[in-house]
Formats: C-alpha cells, sequence, structure tokens
C-alpha cells in the first residue's frame, strides 16, 4: 500500500484552477482586488490548454474599437447590438441572453487590454477592420504572462486538481496531484474559480492533451449543474501527411478567398454543400457548422475518405496555389509565427505535398471546442456557492453552436469571475475543518488503483472511451447509436473500477494521471449522450439522423443534469429572454432555419483581410 | 523501424537501461517521435514516462523535447530518418524514463 499522506496543505483566499486565459484573468481580476490567489494549472501558466491552439485572431465590436479606443482602423459599422444579435441566431436562441449581455458589454475592455499585455511583452498583436487583432496562440500566451508579471499572482504549476473540497453545501478547497513527484496537495480556499476548458472525447485530436473535463466532471461531482453538453463543435484537421496529423490548417485555407476548392467524398463525389452557406465561407465562422453538416455528414454515413475524412480538391492554377502559399507565408511572419510555418505545418512543405499529390488533401473534422459545461448566469455563479465558473468549461452563452470568439468568451467570464468571485469572500464564513479528511479520501481513492489486477489498462480505456465516442456521439447522431454508446459507457465506467497501473512509483506517473483524466473524460461524456438521446430534433452542432429538422415546438430549451443523491437527474428550462423574441414554435428544416435566420456572424475578417485587400 | 528508448526510474533503479521496440513503422512514412512514443505506451509498454500531459503536438508548447539519435528535437514535431531511433532525455534532471525537469 502507497504512503497516503498529503503531502502538503496550501491557504488562499481565492483558488482559479487553469492556466489559460480564463484563470489568468480571474486571477488578475481577483489580486487587483486585494485578494490572495492561487493559480494550479495542469501545465504551465500561459502555456497550456486550448488558449494557446488559437487559430488566429479575436475580436471586439467595431463601435467599441472606433469610439472608445480611438482605433482610427476600425469599422464602427459593426456594432455590439449586431453582435449581440449574431450570438442569440448563431447559438440557435438557446443562449442565455444576460449572459450574451455580458459578454457583449464587458469584453472590449478586457480584450484591450490583452492587446496592451501584447504590446508590452514586445508581440503586439496585428490590427485588421472591423476591430479584429491576428496573432499567434504563442503570443496569446506571452500576453497573458505579461498580464501576471505586472499583477504578480501565485501558481502551482504542472499540478492536477483532482477534487473539490466542501464545508456542507459551500466550496472550501480542492485537492491537487502534483504530474512530476507524484505529491498530493490540499489546498484550503473560500471559493474556486474553474477555469479548466473542455473535454474532447474523439480520436481525432487538434488541441491540447490537457482537454480531459476534469473541472466539468469535478463541479458535476460536487454539485454543480451541467448544461447543454450534447453540443460540440468540430473543426477540419489536417489527416495527411502524418507528421502534421492533427494541425487545424485547413481553416486557414477554407477562410482564405485566395484559395477555392471543392470537397470529395470516399467514392471521389463532390459534396455540394448549401450554395449561400458555401459563399459565406470566407465571411464566418458559421462555415464550421457547414462543414460538420455536409462533410460531417459524409464521414458519418460511412462515405469519408481512406484517411476517415473527406479529400479537398483544389481547384486554382499552380501559379495561384504558389501565390496562395506565398501570402501565407508571408502572414506567419507577421504573427510572430516561426516565419514559413503555421505552427507545425511548413508551408513549403504542405505546398510540395499538394504538387505531389493532384492538389488534393484528406482533411478530417476534429473537435475543437465544447460548448456545453458549468452552467451559469451574467456574473460566473453556479449553483455551489463559491463556485464560479468561466470560459469554456462553463456554459450560458453560445447556446447551441458557437460563431463568435471563444478566446473573448475566456477573457469576459474569466475576468468578471475573478471580482464575483471576490465579492463573495467579503461575507462568506467557510470552515476548512473536514477538508483534511475528504482530501485523504480522495488521495486513497485513487492510490487504492495500484493494489487493482488483471483489469484495463489506461490506454485501452483511452482508446475503448474514444471508439465509442466516435461511433456514437459524432457529427450525425441517431437513437440506436446513443443507446448503444449509452449503455457502453456504461460497461467501460465499470471496467474502470478495476483500472490496473503497471508503472508503480509516483514520479510522472502518466497512467494514473491519464486515470484520474479518463474518469473525467467518461463522465462528461456519458452526461452528453443522454442529452444528446433526450433532444429529438437537429439543433445546432447535434445533429441526429432520425431527427432530421429542428423543433422550436418542443426542443427550444436546455437540458440540465444535476447529481442528486448519486444520480444523475436531468432537468430542462427554456433559455433566459431578455429582448429578443424566440422563434416561431414550430418544426422546420434545419437548413432553411440558419438561412431564414442569416446566421453568420461575420467575424473571419481577420483571417483574410490583407488576402482580400491586395486582390 | 525500431525505437530504442532510455529508461530509469531513480526510485527503484541502480542504473539506467534501454529498452528496444519494434515499430510497425517505415522510414519515409512521417511518423514523428511522439507518435512512436505514443505507440510504444499503448500497445507495447504502458509504463514508460514521457511528456505526455499538457502537451500540444503541434509545436506551440515547447514541452516535449527529447534527445533523438543525439541532437535535442521536439517529440511532436521531429521525423527521424533512420532505421533505429535512440531516444534519450534532453538533460541529466531525470525524473524517470525521458521525462526531465
Amino acid at each position: 500500500m502507497k504512503d497516503c499522506t498529503i503531502g502538503k496543505v496550501l491557504n488562499t483566499d481565492i483558488l482559479v484552477i487553469g492556466g489559460g486565459g480564463a484563470g489568468v484573468t480571474a486571477a488578475i481580476a481577483a489580486k487587483r482586488l486585494g485578494k490572495d490567489v492561487l493559480i494550479l494549472s495542469k501545465g504551465q501558466v500561459g502555456n497550456s490548454g486550448n488558449t494557446i491552439m488559437v487559430g488566429g485572431s479575436f475580436a471586439m465590436d467595431g463601435e467599441s474599437a472606433y469610439y472608445k479606443y480611438g482605433i482610427k482602423e476600425a469599422d464602427p459599422n459593426y456594432s455590439k447590438e449586431m453582435v449581440y444579435e449574431s450570438i442569440i441566431t448563431d447559438g440557435f436562441f438557446l443562449g442565455d441572453q444576460p449572459a450574451i449581455r455580458q459578454f457583449v458589454e464587458e469584453s472590449p475592455e478586457i480584450v484591450y487590454e490583452v492587446t496592451q499585455w501584447a504590446e508590452r511583452a514586445g508581440c503586439a498583436f496585428n490590427f485588421c477592420s472591423p476591430a479584429t487583432w491576428r496573432f499567434s496562440g504563442s503570443m496569446m500566451g506571452r500576453a497573458l504572462r505579461q498580464g501576471l508579471k505586472e499583477t504578480p499572482v501565485d501558481k502551482l504549476e504542472d499540478c492536477v486538481a483532482v477534487e473539490l473540497l466542501k464545508d456542507g453545501d459551500k466550496i472550501s478547497g480542492a485537492v491537487a496531484y502534483n504530474v512530476y513527484n507524484g505529491e498530493f496537495i490540499q489546498i484550503n480556499a473560500k471559493a474556486v474559480v474553474m477555469a479548466t476548458g473542455g473535454y474532447q472525447p474523439f480520436s481525432l485530436k487538434n488541441t491540447n492533451t490537457d482537454m480531459t473535463g476534469d473541472g466539468v466532471a469535478m463541479a458535476y461531482r460536487a454539485g454543480a449543474s451541467l448544461s447543454d453538453m450534447e453540443f460540440m463543435l468540430f473543426l477540419l484537421t489536417v489527416l495527411e501527411p502524418q507528421n502534421v496529423k492533427g494541425s487545424i490548417f485547413p481553416m486557414k485555407v477554407v477562410l482564405n478567398p485566395l484559395f477555392t476548392y471543392r470537397a470529395l467524398d470516399g467514392d471521389g463525389n463532390e459534396i455540394k454543400p448549401n450554395e449561400y452557406l458555401k459563399s459565406i465561407e470566407t465571411k464566418s465562422e458559421l462555415c464550421k457548422l457547414m462543414h460538420i453538416i455536409y462533410y460531417g455528414r459524409a464521414i458519418s454515413e460511412g462515405k469519408g475518405s481512406p484517411l476517415g475524412g473527406v479529400t479537398f480538391e483544389f481547384l486554382n492554377t499552380e501559379e495561384e496555389l504558389d501565390h496562395a502559399f506565398d501570402y501565407l507565408i508571408k502572414a506567419s511572419k507577421e504573427v510572430f509565427m516561426t516565419p514559413g510555418y503555421y505552427n507545425s505545418v511548413d508551408l513549403t512543405k504542405m505546398r510540395q505535398f499538394l504538387r505531389e499529390h493532384d492538389n488534393k488533401l484528406q482533411v478530417g473534422l476534429g473537435n475543437e471546442y465544447t460548448v456545453g459545461g458549468i452552467l451559469i448566469d451574467d456574473k460566473m455563479n453556479t449553483n455551489v456557492p463559491g463556485l464560479f465558473a468561466a470560459g469554456e468549461c462553463s456554459n450560458g452563452v453560445f447556446g447551441a453552436n458557437r460563431v463568435a470568439d471563444a478566446l473573448v468568451e475566456m477573457l469576459v467570464q474569466g475576468n468578471r469571475a475573478g471580482i464575483t468571485a471576490s465579492e463573495y469572500i467579503e461575507n462568506a464564513s467557510v470552515n476548512y475543518e473536514h477538508n483534511a479528511e475528504q482530501a485523504q479520501k480522495v488521495m486513497a481513492g485513487i492510490l487504492s488503483r495500484f493494489e487493482n489486477e488483471g483489469g484495463i489498462t489506461a490506454a485501452e480505456a483511452e482508446e475503448e472511451l474514444e471508439r465509442i465516442s466516435d461511433a456514437g456521439l459524432g457529427f450525425y447522431r441517431s437513437e440506436e447509436g446513443l443507446d448503444k454508446a449509452i449503455k457502453e459507457y456504461d460497461e467501460l465506467a465499470k471496467k474502470m473500477e478495476n483500472i490496473t497501473i503497471k508503472n508503480k512509483t509516483m514520479d510522472y506517473n502518466y497512467e494514473i494521471l491519464q486515470s484520474i483524466q479518463l474518469k473525467n473524460r467518461l463522465t462528461c461524456s456519458q452526461i452528453a449522450a443522454v442529452m444528446a438521446k433526450w433532444r429529438k430534433e437537429s439543433r445546432g452542432l447535434h445533429m441526429r439522423f432520425d431527427y432530421p429538422q429542428i423543433d422550436n415546438e418542443n426542443f427550444l430549451i436546455k437540458s440540465i443534469a444535476t447529481l442528486k443523491d448519486g444520480k444523475m437527474e436531468i432537468t430542462h428550462r427554456k433559455p433566459i429572454v431578455v429582448d429578443v423574441e424566440l422563434p416561431k414554435p414550430e418544426k422546420k428544416d434545419f437548413v432553411d432555419f440558419i438561412l431564414e435566420q442569416d446566421m453568420g456572424l461575420q467575424n473571419t475578417a481577420g483571417h483574410n483581410k490583407s488576402a482580400t485587400e491586395e486582390h | 523501424m525500431n525505437i530504442k528508448i532510455y529508461r530509469f526510474d531513480p526510485q527503484v533503479d541502480k542504473e539506467p537501461h534501454y529498452d528496444t521496440f519494434s515499430l510497425p513503422f517505415k522510414v519515409g512514412e512521417g511518423y514523428t517521435v511522439l507518435d512512436m512514443l505514443n505507440y510504444v505506451y499503448h500497445n507495447l509498454d504502458t509504463s514508460l514516462s514521457y511528456f505526455s500531459h499538457s502537451l500540444c503536438n503541434q509545436r506551440i508548447c515547447a514541452r516535449c523535447a527529447v534527445k533523438v539519435n543525439g541532437s535535442v528535437r521536439l517529440a511532436c514535431h521531429h521525423v527521424p530518418e533512420e532505421e533505429e531511433v535512440v531516444v534519450e532525455p534532453k538533460n541529466n534532471k531525470v525524473v524517470k524514463d525521458l521525462v526531465t525537469l
């Protein structure tokens, strides 16, 4: 039996869990209000999570940029109201309007501040009209670290939060596990801000290995309600060549008007999206939904390319392609990437690959972002006193589909969560008396896995989880597929009770870390599958083969899961409406509804503006 | 291809040693060092430790560096061209196997 002694005990006012944009802005906001703050991060603060995977830009509304911040190149016609209404419609009306209002009203200030951090860090973001800044993931990381340099906050890095601690109904801290030395740490805190990002249950990856739903599942176990977990955003992802598999490079291509392409299924037949939706591909990130509707369908129907995606066939001439790649190479310098590279992709080699493959490239759809998560209000409160949530791990703003920036979500919610948590602890009386006993129990539960024998390994469990998710919870779902997934997830949960660890020492034991993460990924997946089965319609990022229509009569409601006496209880409620009316209660063709509502916040200018200007 | 991996658990081993695994990959297929380590972990030996948490796999975070055939490389980005790939820790502050401080 391993030594079950807690390695150390730390005390803080506010514990922020997560080292990305939401965590950093929450910590800085609370620190500025004079609070004692600790950031706990599974990786390095400002160099981890989905934050550093950013594809290329973020934005504020043009009115604020032009009038409030005096940026003359900004377009004031890209108004605050337009952004507000777009988030509502692009979310298929499922977002809570007060939370959307908070996003729109409060984001310009924090977005601008982050651009100032970037400037002072020596990596100024590149501004384009209407009010967009272009930059790389590393630059965002540098900007956040600059913010922390100016407002220093205590950090605990490469430590993963394992479980929340409670004093009755209230949060009283958390238990963490040091990935490098295996030490367990008890953290006493009056409040916790969860900023841990989303979760990805599928086999094709395009983001950081951090994204395992730790915060979402932990909050759920501590009594927090989760909502709208069935909505998952997928993004075009490189399948070949092998060395850059997982790159989101294809997005650079589709958003850029210099490239023209058509998509082919596995039989070489052209996949023809709705013409209007195809035409706005370079203008709005709504194109991600278009890719899922059409390309995702071909893949879900088993008509994918040999590598399980679709094949992009470029229709440009050789000269045009050379020119388009030259443009990308030039842009890579502007956004402080390694010149000639888009993250892992050597652009010259990619051009060469296309030349050698008849200008064809197989691309898949990888899970980029989790829309669902911990249900929050417009102040980042959860239903658990002392627990606040911000960024991708939360749910409230984006409804059934996200088009606006997740980067802005993390910053604006993180900042607000830091303020709300600070206000909360003014009057909170939290007793840490029972923390040690709870922490001990959590630690013993994890260490007992070393005693297991002959069971499934963490590596096998991960493959099993991904196989079930690929088959049942992918782009297009069905009653039959979801029933199967729910059953198989339950069986996997049972098998994981006897998860067997071969690596027997505590120093950097990835099997133990993976077993912790997998439990969380599985919990999130199980809840998503139950909600997806209940939703007998197609809405936003949830598409059903068996219920292809959007049903505003019966399903314009959110699903909320709460753990009650060890069982999942699902309730439903209407989204909170303030000033934008919900659509008529009727069933409609899914694509007709998108067109009728004129969806698609035109937010991709930052990716391609200079390409357009040059031509 | 074969991969020869440095193994050392300071808590139990007196001396480091190397384990060699045969991989179903051919030179020229474009597999990165990380693809190879993932293959070993998932299929051959789950006790292998290499930097695997908080890993971007896209040449952004730069945390997965190891020594490959004598030179320090990012595991997620480097594609070995040799039949035998020797992977060692990038410095001598070994936590376990390929993981260093």
